[in-house]
């Protein structure tokens, strides 16, 4: 990984104002729910997949499009090393995010009586995490492929494909269509249950659906940078 | 170890639109650039030149032939910590401001962090960028500014490569004279300089041989500090104390192997076939008496190599 590539990614997230509104919207109403809803404890945090989505569009989609990547290239920066660091700056950006909102979320239960179990912050932790990692994982490919944010656009039709094929299959009572719909929502968003493996009834499945899924996203945006060319003389 | 930049038979070709249509942008280029030479490349438009660019510095890859530089590829890590390159379309990330973003180049170019600070303030003062500038959000950058800081980025590190595509577009006459005055310094401290241009006379003053591309290939190579042998149309001007008649104007061109195209009172335009017949023509009529004031040929060397290329080159 580049520690510049790392650096400049975060800072350049930071400093955008649409992402900034987007992150304090992902990461304020649940929070304003929990302090609304008590009782429902740490579960209206879903997932960092919110914070993956502010973080990740267009990491790799928006340098192609502005162009940014010539300049980047003509440097010594091997190409593999460019995604990797691209996926790692995402991926924190969005766990440090889920992490503090997660911690937030502690405390407003704790001063509404309903101190959550120090075991559930910890597990809603890692899960967050590993959903951080996960979900940027696929977008990453996806904003390989596409340029610009029109990785979110893809996104969303696969996700509203999903859904399509879900409610489909359960209308039809067709497992095999339920499945391949429920199939494409985890590849698009990856996550792992850590309760699972504290109460000692680890999913293999799961687990290595995850990793599969991060790591072949990854690999193929790799591929995919690798295979680009970048002349302007090539598309004009 | 073959040092300096070679090119051999490259072809390239793209698939456009939905027919696969296919559009040849080199065909079978060569040549050689020696390390500390200045290197230009002149076409018209679609000529290739952005293409043969792009493949020197491994952004595309050719379909047959090779590029080597100091015998590696062009995308070798190791070439690349010895390049500098500065792109046509000045597109740089707006956000950072010019400090930072040289900066954040110096760093992804491995250069030594202790030295970031000094070689960043080195680099802005060089192009003339005040620090006033520098603080500022590139998107706020004129063309003539992005023009510096993309020099200023291009020169971090003194690379002994360097790929300049149109480095005086749309820039200032102060801009065009750093420009200059930039690659001077690059060839007094022997870095090898290719420079993608339109404008014949940069290229003219700055470059020591120039290929001229046309559908795809090096067309012909002009050796610039060398004597000119293509034909030229010269125009001489003397002051006005002067009155040669027109065949007292024919006998000097005569004698100096020219042709007299045309007369007036205060100039003439002579056609010579090359730099000896320019000089005798010239020593002839200051002999005479004539006050020269002027003599300039009507078309840069480059122009005319647009006009009349020799078909070849002597790479």
């Amino acid at each position: 990984m580049n520690g510049a590539l790392i650096t400049a990614f975060l800072r350049q997230r930071l400093t955008s104002p649409i992402r900034l509104a987007f992150l304090i919207i992902a990461g304020f109403f649940p929070l304003l729910f929990i302090a609304a809803a008590p009782a429902m404890g740490l579960a209206p945090l879903a997932d960092s997949f919110p914070f993956s989505l502010v973080f990740g569009a267009g990491m790799i989609g928006q340098d192609v499009s502005s162009g940014v990547l010539q300049l980047l290239f003509a440097r010594p920066v091997r190409r593999d090393v460019y995604v990797i660091s691209r996926w790692f700056a995402a991926s924190l950006a969005a766990a440090v995010v889920a992490v503090v909102q997660i911690g937030l979320a502690a405390l407003i239960l704790s001063a509404r009586g309903a101190t959550p179990e120090a075991g559930a912050v910890a597990i809603a932790w890692a899960n967050h995490i590993a959903s951080a990692f996960g979900a940027t994982a696929p977008l990453l490919l996806l904003s390989a492929l596409v340029a610009g944010l029109g990785d979110i656009g893809v996104l969303f039709l696969i996700y509203a494909c999903a859904s399509i094929l879900q409610t489909v299959g359960a209308g039809l009572g067709h497992a095999l269509i339920s499945r391949i719909g429920q199939e494409l929502q985890n590849f698009i968003n990856p996550t792992i249950d850590f309760a699972l493996i504290v109460n000692a009834f680890p999913s293999w499945y799961q687990l290595i659906a995850y990793l599969s899924t991060v790591t072949l996203s990854i690999a193929l945006a790799i591929v995919i940078v690798n295979r680009k060319e970048l002349s302007y003389a090539s598309s004009s | 170890m073959t040092v300096g930049i070679v090119v051999e038979d490259l072809s390239k070709t793209y698939r456009r639109g939905l027919a696969g249509e296919q559009i040849r942008a080199l065909a079978g280029v060569s040549l050689a650039i020696a390390p500390g030479e200045a290197f230009g490349i002149i076409g018209p438009n679609g000529a290739g030149k952005t293409t043969l660019l792009g493949c020197l510095l491994g952004f595309l890859r050719p379909d047959s032939g090779r590029v080597t530089i100091d015998g590696h590829d062009p995308d070798d890590l190791a070439v690349r910590t010895v390049t500098g390159y500065l792109p046509e379309r000045l597109v740089m990330d707006r956000w950072m401001n010019g400090h930072d973003f040289l900066a954040y180049h110096h760093a992804l170019a491995r250069l030594p962090a202790s030295r970031r600070a000094s070689d960043v303030e080195a680099a802005l003062e060089r192009v003339g960028l005040d620090p006033l500038a520098a603080a500022r959000a590139i998107r706020s950058y004129s063309r003539g500014m992005l023009q510096r800081i993309g020099l200023a980025q291009a020169l971090l590190g003194e690379p002994r490569y360097v790929f300049l595509d149109e480095p005086a577009s749309g820039v200032d006459p102060a801009g065009v004279i750093l420009f200059r005055r930039l690659i001077g310094e690059l060839r007094q401290r022997g870095a090898t300089v290719v420079l993608n241009s339109h404008q014949l006379d940069q290229v003219e003053r700055v470059c020591d041989r120039v290929a001229y591309v046309s559908k795809g290939r090096v067309e012909a190579i002009e050796t610039m500090n060398a004597g000119a042998t293509a034909a030229r149309v010269l125009r001489v001007r003397w002051t006005a104390a002067a009155q040669p008649t027109s065949e007292q104007l024919a006998a000097h061109a005569a004698y100096a192997g020219a042709v007299l195209r045309e007369a007036g009172a205060s100039e003439a335009r002579f056609e010579a076939r090359d730099d000896a017949t320019s000089a005798r023509l010239l020593n002839s009529l200051v002999t005479a008496g004539i006050p020269v004031a002027e003599a300039t040929p009507e078309e840069s060397r480059l122009e005319r190599l647009f006009l009349d290329p020799r078909p070849g080159g002597d790479a």
